[in-house]
């Protein structure tokens, strides 16, 4: 028996299997679309599944393949109309035999350091052993200002952020006719908090014009906040969310060139721009906001908004155009919430599928169960998992 | 308990009496400590294995005074397709007829192309269980350092054309591992001083090169050598 099994050992190696190469997609012409690729290491299905596991994934979560991490620095069109530099994590199974793509839309960052692409953070990491691992092409930008792109995050502006995600994918799509054998144009797209709008925003964009070869078969929301200048600002002004306001106020003053005077108190009018600018994380900036909005926003602001006059126009317009609520989806979305979620509350979900519904959309509402905000994910994940492989043609 | 280590009651029932079981190496005085220790540890190998030394009487080939250092190598396999080597020394804790408690230093290296390169000095501790007839068992927990060098490529594009610039980046990571294997003593029916074996088990790598860990499967194919020194 020891011999036998040391036989076997001897001969692995020399029995390699059918694996890709990690610099295969080295090799591929991406037409001029992306300036650098690092790779960033091999993962073994055991890793994918220990790491699931080790989160507390609850279900079944199916980890098959090995796969290969890459950071992808690429071009797409800024705020200002012109290029800019962004990056992107990109994961690829080892097996030639890749079931499709599926794009993943990060939640709310404000730091840098924890860009996606850099999988240190756990949500890289997670979401490629939860995807490559089970066969697919994962595709995650870092969106602008996040990752290698220096410039401030456009936060909730949406013509930037579905840019770089759809960007990234025609990258993806070049790898997978490069490396799969029988290439599936599949694709799937999800997204947490701040990305589960990216990921409408991007499902209504791409069945409106889609640039690449890539079907969307399915999309996905979890924690979503789909009506910024209704559900979403009237939740932040009740519960003195300053973190959340001020980093809205910051992202469309910087895009729209406003002044916060008169919106904001000194001395945060100031300082805002130098909290949301990639070098401070939530914690420093929660530290230093005060716990009131009446600290935090000047009187004439409030009194505008409770007597129901949207002053200073450019911010409730800039809200208004990030309203992902208003078109019908035609593949599927599944929009996912928690009940005890108290971040981006379960109202969001409910009036944004009843207003798609009443589009005559395809779409389903899933409660995940009395999980707060960043519990959520965890929950929704593997039944996304799930789905998107029964979707595929596997047994879900 | 006698003087060639042979436990004619059974390790579980030693332990539970409190009698004693051979601990090598050590000056009489110095051994209260280590022979508890080993009492413990022999009695958590027999539960482990659901074995009760005394079911085995004592005529069935029992050993006789094995070498408490012995030294071991061989082939490792690292994810069961990327090649490596390890070399190491073993010391028997104690031994009954059946069980060793043990002890081993090991120094592993593995080669994953295109990917990474590791060497790792390990330290564990486990028993084995060991067959009238030879066939053994093995279970080790293990800590260890890994000293991993990552090979990166970074490709550079110029329109469609892409340039390769190889990088590397090395790092220290702690590497906890558990280890179970299978051999044949040699020793037992042929009296000759070598034991086969195959070990597979799970390293843990922390951090890695993107600050994560790493998990992956071992297998350590080898010859033990046991020298009368």
């Amino acid at each position: 028996v020891v011999l036998a099994i040391a036989a076997a050992v001897l001969c692995l190696p020399a029995c390699g299997g059918d694996e890709l190469d990690i610099r295969a997609v080295g090799w591929l012409d991406y037409g001029g679309r992306v300036e650098r690729i690092e790779t960033l290491g091999r993962y073994s299905s055991l890793e994918a599944s220990l790491l699931v596991q080790l989160a507390g994934a609850p279900g079944t979560v199916a980890t098959d393949h090995d796969y290969f991490l890459y950071r992808v620095i690429y071009s797409t069109t800024g705020i200002d109309g012109e290029p800019t530099r962004v990056s992107g994590l990109i994961a690829v199974p080892t097996t030639p035999s890749i079931k499709g793509v599926v794009s993943w839309q990060h939640g709310t960052n404000t730091y840098r350091p924890n860009s996606i692409s850099k999988p240190s953070s756990p949500e890289g990491l997670g979401i490629a052993a939860l995807f490559a691992a089970d066969g697919f092409i994962l595709a995650a930008a870092d969106y602008i200002g996040l990752g290698v792109s220096t410039e401030m995050h456009p936060y909730y502006h949406y013509p930037t952020t579905v840019g770089a995600v759809v960007d990234l994918l025609s990258i993806a799509e070049v790898m997978l006719d490069g490396l799969a054998r029988a290439p599936d144009h599949d694709l799937y797209i999800a997204g947490f908090s701040e990305g589960g709008g990216a990921t409408a925003a991007t499902q209504r964009a791409l069945e409106q014009d889609n640039p690449t070869r890539l079907e969307l078969r399915a999309a996905a929301t979890v924690g979503a906040a789909f009506d910024p200048r209704g559900v979403s600002l009237r939740h932040v002004m009740q519960s003195d969310d300053a973190f959340h306001l001020g980093y809205l106020l910051t992202a469309f003053s910087r895009i729209y060139g406003q002044s916060l005077a008169g919106v904001v108190r000194e001395p945060y009018a100031d300082q805002l721009a130098g909290w949301y600018d990639g070098t401070k994380g939530q914690d420093y900036i929660d530290e230093h906001l005060p716990k009131r909005l009446d600290e935090f926003l000047t009187e004439a602001f409030l009194l505008d908004y409770e007597a129901g006059k949207e002053n200073p126009k450019w911010f409730y317009d800039a809200l208004a155009l990030a309203d992902t609520s208003d078109y019908a989806p035609r593949a599927p979305l599944r929009i996912h919430f928690g009940s005890a979620d108290d971040i981006v509350i379960p109202q969001e979900a409910r009036s944004a599928f009843t207003r798609m519904r009443q589009q005559g959309g395809n779409v389903e509402l899933l409660d995940v169960g009395p999980y707060g905000h960043d519990d959520t994910p965890l929950q929704a994940l593997p039944p996304i998992q799930r789905w998107f492989d029964a979707l595929d043609g596997n047994a879900e | 308990v006698n003087a060639a280590g042979t436990d004619t009651s059974g390790a579980l029932g030693a332990a539970a009496e409190g009698r004693a079981v051979t601990s090598r190496g050590m000056h009489p005085s110095r051994r209260s400590g280590s022979r508890r220790l080993a009492r413990v540890a022999l009695a958590l190998g027999a539960w482990a294995v659901g074995g009760d030394a005394s079911a085995h009487p004592p005529d069935q080939g029992a050993p006789t005074a094995p070498a408490p250092w012995s030294f071991f190598g061989g082939f490792t396999s690292h994810e069961l397709s990327n090649p490596g080597l390890h070399l190491g020394a073993e010391y028997a804790l104690a031994d009954t007829r059946h069980f060793r408690s043990l002890a081993a230093a090991a120094l592993q290296a593995y080669y994953q192309p295109d990917t990474e390169a590791g060497v790792a000095l390990l330290a564990r501790w486990g028993h084995r269980y060991t067959a009238g007839f030879g066939l053994t068992f093995d279970s080790a927990l293990g800590v260890g350092v890994q000293y991993t060098r990552y090979d990166t490529t970074v490709f550079i594009f110029e329109d469609s054309m892409a340039v390769a610039e190889a990088e590397s980046v090395s790092r220290w990571a702690f590497a906890p591992h558990v280890v179970f294997g299978l051999g044949y003593d040699f020793e037992r029916s042929l009296a000759v001083p070598l034991h086969l074996y195959a070990r597979p088990g799970v390293t843990l790598l922390y951090p890695d090169s993107n600050q994560a860990f790493q998990a992956f499967v071992i297998l350590e194919v080898g010859l033990r050598w046991s020298p009368e020194l």
